[in-house]
């Protein structure tokens, strides 16, 4: 069982419970939403590596770059 | 320094680990509060390079936005940023992150959070540091500042894993009241 601890700073009393029903379902809510932000992060990241890449591609070949390919060169 | 700076309460981990720490009904007498932490998670996190989770903090229960900026880096790296907020799931920040499960063993993050003026009734603004490492490979030193909307005293303070991994045994985090006299 999954278990919170709380220590209160006025008694100084601590107590472990394990979690409510409730306090499990958010968790794992909680961990879905994680998930799904994570690889909207991890998908972000790549686009942005490729475009670089694409971007210094055409740079090499002397080609134009799309405005968003420059973007990600010039700060 | 030393006569204004007071350790409240200190919370760790015993070997069945723990979802969460929970510092509650936090008196109202010090001008600012900190904590230091040292954590690890039951977890993989965000993977192996770096072996890092993302730390989570919720105060008076529930409530408020949480707008967050925060950078990091890996060494030879130039350092990130990101922005997070909103409220629910989204407060996720890299500082004051947990050691993952694929660090080796016995690594601990290690990660500090100031509250000032925490009794204030206007919003909040929290500082908070860490660095989390792998024997040396993978260190990240990650900073951050979350606003909080909240504009009533803070009276407890939650910290637990983005991911919602446990904290592993021996996990750690102190609770510091800090006087302006």
């Amino acid at each position: 069982m999954t278990i919170a601890i709380e220590v209160n700073c006025t008694t100084g009393e601590v107590t472990e419970r394990d979690l409510t029903a409730e306090e499990i379902a958010q968790r794992e809510a909680d961990a879905a939403a994680y998930a799904a932000r994570k690889a909207e992060e991890e998908a972000a990241a790549q686009a942005l590596a490729d475009l670089k890449a694409s971007a210094r591609a055409k740079l090499v070949a002397g080609t134009p770059l799309t405005e968003e390919e420059a973007a990600t060169l010039v700060i | 320094m030393a006569n204004t700076y007071t350790l409240i309460q200190s919370i760790t981990v015993g070997s069945g680990g723990a979802a969460n720490m929970t510092f509650s009904s936090i008196p109202s007498t010090y001008t600012d509060l900190k904590i230091v932490g040292s954590t690890r998670i039951v977890g993989n996190g965000e993977g192996s390079n770096p072996p890092i989770s993302r730390g989570e903090i919720t105060f008076n229960g529930s409530g408020g936005t949480y707008s967050v900026c925060m950078m990091y880096g890996l060494p030879n790296q130039s350092p990130t940023t990101n922005s997070a907020g909103g409220s629910g799931g989204s407060r996720s920040f890299y500082a004051g992150s947990s050691v993952g499960n694929l660090a080796a063993a016995s690594i601990f993050s290690n990660f500090e959070i100031y509250i000032p003026s925490y009794t204030s009734s206007l919003a909040k603004v929290i500082l908070i540091n860490d660095v989390t490492e792998n024997f040396e490979v993978a260190t990240t030193e990650d900073i951050c500042a979350i606003s909080w909307s909240g504009t009533s005293a803070i009276t407890s303070i939650k910290l637990n894993d983005y991911g919602n991994s446990n904290y592993a045994q021996y996990s750690t985090a102190s609770l510091y009241g800090i006087k302006n006299s």
